[in-house]
């Protein structure tokens, strides 16, 4: 089975199929990490779309210099960026008709919902949206997420830190 | 350590995630790649004619109005009707030659000139029969 690497290098080449198995290969990976932020499939399979699109724009350009599933949780990072913000201004001007407060987790019952819990990350300084992301929605492990960002282990752990007494605080969470 | 928060936070990707038909979602990711090289041409085809029209039109703002006279004089010669030649050549020619000098009688709206021609060829017509 060929790495991530030689399917680039046949895909700078010209072989389009090539770019068809990478997809292939992240595909479940990335509408994952989109559904655990938006918990809706149709929702999640725009953005991982965005994401691939994204990719093959780039991806002429890859220059090997990292691996390729840490390009795409830039990409992943990124896009879920600009989705909350964009929720958030949704939000702010009161764009939605009925507002939807997200379905209460029954089994967890926690005292927030999903949406409120997304809407208060999409507040959080970037750095910290960022490792909280990579966290919650894809369960990476801390060095991964200091490879992915470019800082060091400790300042990753710090920023979900921050992060979380942050949110603890938005949600009135005890 | 994590704490009771941080535990719920992490519990939110519990839930399995939906499983994508690879080949659906490919062949949209195309269809979606094809349309954006589609807009690119579009854009690029939209932004030369646009070059092209402002081209056009400073280039014939520069033209002098003199060609308007030079119009008018080509077909005066086109068709010889400048009244000097019409009298001594005009039952010489062909068919084509006395319907183009009818028309353009018709067209300068001397409608007198025009059926005093066709009376013209008539008589010609019988003279030489």
């Amino acid at each position: 089975m060929q790495n991530d690497h030689e399917l680039i290098r046949k895909y700078q080449k010209g072989n389009l199929s090539a770019f068809d198995e990478i997809v292939r290969r992240h595909l479940s990976n990335t509408i994952g990490f989109f559904y655990n932020i938006t918990r809706d499939q149709m929702a999640s399979e725009d953005l991982a779309q965005d994401v691939f699109f994204k990719l093959h724009k780039h991806l002429k350009n890859f220059r090997f210099e990292s691996a390729l599933t840490t390009y795409l949780y830039r990409i992943n990072v990124n896009t879920a960026n600009s989705y909350l913000t964009r929720n958030k201004w949704k939000n702010f001007l009161h764009m939605d008709q009925a507002p939807d407060r997200g379905e209460r987790d029954t089994e967890l019952e926690y005292e927030w919902t999903r949406k409120e819990l997304w809407d208060a990350i999409a507040k959080l300084p970037k750095k910290q949206r960022a490792v909280v992301m990579m966290r919650i929605a894809q369960n990476l492990p801390y060095k991964d997420i200091s490879e992915i960002t470019g800082m060091s282990v400790g300042t990753a752990k710090v920023n979900f830190h921050h992060a979380v007494n942050t949110l603890k605080g938005w949600l009135n969470d005890e | 350590m994590m704490n009771d928060f941080e535990q719920k936070l992490m519990n939110q990707n519990s839930d399995s995630s939906p499983e994508p038909n690879p080949d659906e979602f490919i062949s949209n990711l195309h269809g979606r790649i094809e349309q954006s090289y589609h807009n690119k041409r579009t854009a690029v085809t939209g932004f030369m004619l646009l070059v092209i029209v402002v081209f056009l039109s400073t280039s014939d703002i520069a033209v002098s109005p003199q060609a308007n006279t030079i119009y008018a004089n080509e077909t005066e010669d086109y068709f010889e009707t400048d009244f000097w030649n019409v009298n001594s050549d005009s039952l010489q020619f062909d068919e084509t030659y006395s319907e183009d000098l009818a028309y353009f009688l018709m067209d300068e709206g001397d409608l007198w000139d025009t059926i005093d021609l066709f009376n013209e060829i008539e008589i010609e017509e019988e003279i030489t029969l």
